[in-house]
């Protein structure tokens, strides 16, 4: 009776019942704001008065020092002109170079264009796309008797150099991250699909500051469905800005109260164009080092880009591992519990005195102690990824001290849960997916008070629950659980074992893809 | 709103439900032996000994022997004694004394074992060749918790096949079971505690004969179990091995065992033993190689009338620890059924032929000549 409630409250709890609501009226009431100023300042129009520009520039950009209002005359007739830059998101070799020298050498002729050898020149009317442009790095030119303004591509922001991916890390993979810059994301993706079927689609998103967002994937592979899915959904967001693809992906999510994450975020960029390979989506967002990778199962995040490099017998090996790194994580600390609490006959005599032995001096009842070693290990966590590099070592030395040694001999926990604590530890770091870790990590602590409260058989009514929740998520309307629920068996050859390269010939089936077929059939 | 409703049921679950009855693991008192005796007056004695963990206490177990009616009457008693709550969940022996065994239907005494699903069936039924007492108070200095020690000792002594390792699942079905009768471990404490053989019962669970070690192994190849490892010394008598000390050992690789019933009046039972056999110890001079058929032929005699004895005393003592009954049983119902309240008695009157058939597959790394 009690389980029969129990089980139904978590399915609600986790799944059906939490409806989507994605955008706070905060952000409504902000965006409103913002458009009814935007609209005030598009009623102007452009002048042909280069003063009168002037003023409702000043107007549009009061308190911005770093905005450089350049005034100058072309040769020749002496056209009056004004050159308007943002200080620091322009490239100031190109403006002098390729603008400002280039106009001040020649003159003026509205039928011939501008005599600038800079890559990229529009015309626009509206001082909403000057705007724009002027804070994506493009440089506004403002001629005398002109009702209209010349964008010219002077991009030349701070950047940083493609590095390391710093998250994921690979033993044999490419040693190049994304990087902050969403077009050089875009051109690394490139370089590993060099195919005019790898289709870009930029969708802009954030009212505040307009994000550049990037769809990547391969127009004759890629569902047409799944790609409108994902597309109708990113058209949704309103927010002011958006600063991290963390973001995107949790206002795209099928199901946000769920633990566990729907889409991978990477920053590999050997990772996403293996995934784009298999028919799937790269989200690239600009200004954000990682990409996000829809839609995906739950066996992607146990994949790592290394399976595929190595020798398959090892890789699956290891891949059983990983698999087996999960169960350890999620269910090792609450079976222990249980069984110390409820059910301990299952264990042989001779580990049963072993722990008894151990337990004996500890004050606390196995929950307490279980869960004061979690939450110290789960602290020393935090605070190893937070703090700079060499005071991260120094944490893990404490720490290891603390609940090595110290805490045992105080008689505060026993030997045998820290060597649980630290399995589980180890176990959740194998994972290669940093957010799927966290989400098991975290579902550790619920699955422990259900053993307590219940014994084995919480534990049970914990990993069913899990397993009803896993099987109705979806990411981007595709089945989360897929190659075990709905059963594909071809797609069982990439999951817990993988097959050498030139069996898997089709790619997974969860992704609904127009071709099957990974293109020129490997024959061996 | 059903959200809601069902965070709260959720809440309401967990806080009522209330499962506040673990009990941690240190703090139960298993009763790793339990003990079961008379005293002079036929009063009933139970006997537990649990494991203590904490660090201050001396002793690494308690023992205690309380006077009770009945095994379940015990525990309460032994609440009254024992630092934690007495379960009987990891019993590993039971230890049933010699006083007791000589009774009839001791084995009722057993039933909260088979009623209670908490406690365990996997016990090991050990009869004591005198009062428990002796063996649960005893305290090696050198040996570890007398429970671990026992228990190692036990299953140590049955991969040799010397003694009989019965659990209190299998001696429930040797009880119940019509066609055959209970055949367990026996322990002494002479100076130390010792295994000397297996104790063989009758029907009722009464106690009949005592077999040695070497008798249990015979008893074990008749049976046909293949499992562990056989070591047996027997004596030779051929020309040669009068030259020099008339014995030899050997293992046995390979053992087949084919056991057959009929009825012409009385039952009559064929036992046929296929044993392959590799020396391991030779102590004439004889040339194995070059005559091993004489060596084969001595071996086999020596073994059938070992074995013949053997039967003889167990048909005397009316028990049928072999399970002849089931093949009696199986093969011969209408006759069976007839006699099968006197199971003991009808196989006392009936012939049983034990034919042996020995193979030396190995005689060794070096031939002695």
């Amino acid at each position: 009776m009690i389980n029969l409630r129990e089980r139904g409250a978590f399915h609600i709890f986790f799944s059906g019942l939490f409806k989507r609501k994605r955008y706070s009226k905060y952000q409504q009431t902000n965006q409103n704001v913002y458009s009814e100023k935007l609209s005030s300042i598009d009623h102007f129009p452009l002048y042909p008065d280069l003063s009168m520009n002037i003023q409702v520039l000043q107007q549009m950009f009061h308190h911005a020092p770093d905005l450089v209002i350049r005034h100058f005359e072309f040769a020749g007739k002496g056209t009056k002109a004004v050159l308007v830059y943002v200080d620091g998101l322009t490239d100031k070799n190109s403006i002098s170079n390729n603008v400002l020298s280039a106009l001040m050498q020649s003159s003026f002729d509205p039928k011939k264009g501008l005599p600038t050898t800079v890559g990229d020149v529009e015309d626009v009317h509206s001082w909403i796309s000057i705007e724009h442009a002027l804070f994506a790095g493009d440089s506004a030119l403002f001629i005398q008797g002109e009702t209209k303004a010349f964008l010219l591509d002077t991009k030349g922001w701070p950047q940083r150099a493609i590095d390391d991916p710093k998250l994921e890390t690979s033993l044999k993979g490419a040693h190049q991250g994304f990087v902050e810059t969403g077009s050089q994301n875009v051109a690394m993706l490139r370089r590993y699909i060099p195919n005019r079927e790898l289709i870009i689609k930029e969708l802009t998103v954030g009212v505040r500051g307009k994000s550049k967002v990037f769809i990547v994937y391969l127009g004759d592979v890629a569902s047409e469905e799944v790609l409108q899915e994902l597309e109708d959904r990113i058209k949704q967001i309103q927010m002011d800005v958006i600063i991290n693809t963390g973001e995107l992906s949790e206002l795209i999510e099928d199901n946000p109260y769920s633990p566990f994450p729907q889409f991978i975020l990477t920053e590999r960029p050997d990772a996403a164009a293996s995934q784009i390979l298999q028919g799937r989506f790269a989200v690239i967002v600009d200004r954000s080092p990682s990409v996000l990778i829809a839609p995906v199962t739950v066996m992607s995040f146990l994949q790592s880009i290394d399976d595929y490099s190595t020798r398959w017998l090892a890789a699956s090996l290891i891949r059983l591992l990983r698999f087996f790194a999960f169960m350890i994580t999620l269910f090792l600390p609450s079976t222990y519990v249980a069984i110390i609490s409820y059910n301990y006959e299952v264990i042989p005599l001779k580990l049963f005195l072993s722990i008894a032995e151990s337990r004996v001096v500890v004050p606390f009842p196995p929950i307490i102690e279980a869960l004061l070693m979690e939450v110290t290990i789960e602290m020393m966590r935090e605070a190893g990824v937070r703090l700079p590099a060499p005071i991260g070592q120094t944490v893990g030395i404490v720490g290891g001290i603390v609940i090595g040694q110290a805490a045992v001999q105080a008689g505060i926990v026993s030997n045998i849960m820290v060597i649980i604590v630290s399995a589980t530890a180890i176990g959740s770091f194998i994972i290669p997916s940093y957010d799927m870790g966290t989400a098991i990590r975290m579902l550790r602590f619920p699955m422990m008070l259900l053993a307590v409260m219940f014994g084995s058989t919480g534990i049970m009514i914990g990993a069913m629950t899990l397993i009803a929740h896993l099987i109705s998520l979806e990411s981007l309307g595709t089945p989360y659980a897929s190659p075990l629920a709905p059963f594909r068996f071809a797609d069982m050859k990439d999951s817990f074992i993988r097959f050498p390269l030139w069996k898997m010939i089709t790619r997974p089936k969860s992704v609904r893809t127009i071709q099957s077929n990974r293109q020129g059939k490997p024959k061996r | 709103m059903s959200r809601k409703i069902g965070v709260c049921l959720l809440i309401l679950v967990m806080i009522l439900s209330g499962c506040m009855d673990a009990t941690p693991i240190e703090e139960v008192s298993v009763s790793l032996i339990l003990g079961l005796d008379l005293d002079e007056e036929d009063n009933l004695l139970v006997y537990m000994s649990s494991p203590i963990f904490s660090k201050e206490a001396k002793d690494k177990e308690e023992v205690y022997e309380v006077k009770s009616y009945t095994l379940r009457h015990s525990r309460e008693k032994f609440d009254a004694r024992v630092i934690g709550l007495t379960s009987g969940s990891k019993t590993q022996l039971f230890l049933v004394g010699k006083r007791l065994l000589k009774k009839k239907d001791w084995f009722d005494y057993l039933d909260p074992f088979f009623r209670d699903p908490k406690n365990t069936v996997t016990a090991r039924v050990v009869a004591v060749d005198g009062s428990v007492a002796e063996v649960i108070f005893n305290k090696p200095a050198d040996k570890p918790r007398l429970s671990l020690y026992l228990t190692s000792l036990i299953d140590a002594a049955a991969k040799r096949n010397i003694v009989k390792e019965t659990t209190l699942q299998d001696f429930h079905s040797q009880m119940e079971d019509k066609g055959r009768t209970a055949w367990i471990t026996q322990i002494k404490k002479k100076k130390r505690i010792e295994l000397t053989g297996s104790a063989l019962l009758a029907q009722s669970g009464q106690y009949k004969i005592t077999i040695t070690p070497e008798e249990n192994q015979l008893l074990n190849i008749l049976e046909g179990k293949k499992k562990g490892d056989y070591s047996i010394t027997i004596p030779v008598s051929m020309e040669s091995a009068s030259k020099g000390k008339p014995y030899i050992s050997f293992s046995i690789s390979d053992l087949k065992v084919k056991k057959k019933v009929k009825f012409n009046g009385r039952f009559v039972f064929d036992i046929n033993v296929d044993l392959q056999i590799s020396i391991s110890e030779q102590l004439f001079p004889f040339d194995v190689q070059k005559d091993y058929a004489k060596l084969e032929k001595s071996i086999t005699n020596e073994l059938e009338n070992e074995t013949n004895q053997l039967i003889q005393k167990i048909q005397k003592s009316q028990i049928d620890p072999l399970g002849l009954g089931l093949y009696a049983r199986a093969y011969t119902y209408q006759e069976w059924k007839k006699v099968e309240e006197n199971w003991g008695n009808t196989l006392a009157k009936s012939k049983i032929n034990i034919h042996v058939k020995t193979k030396i597959k190995g005689i060794g790394t070096s031939n002695h000549q």
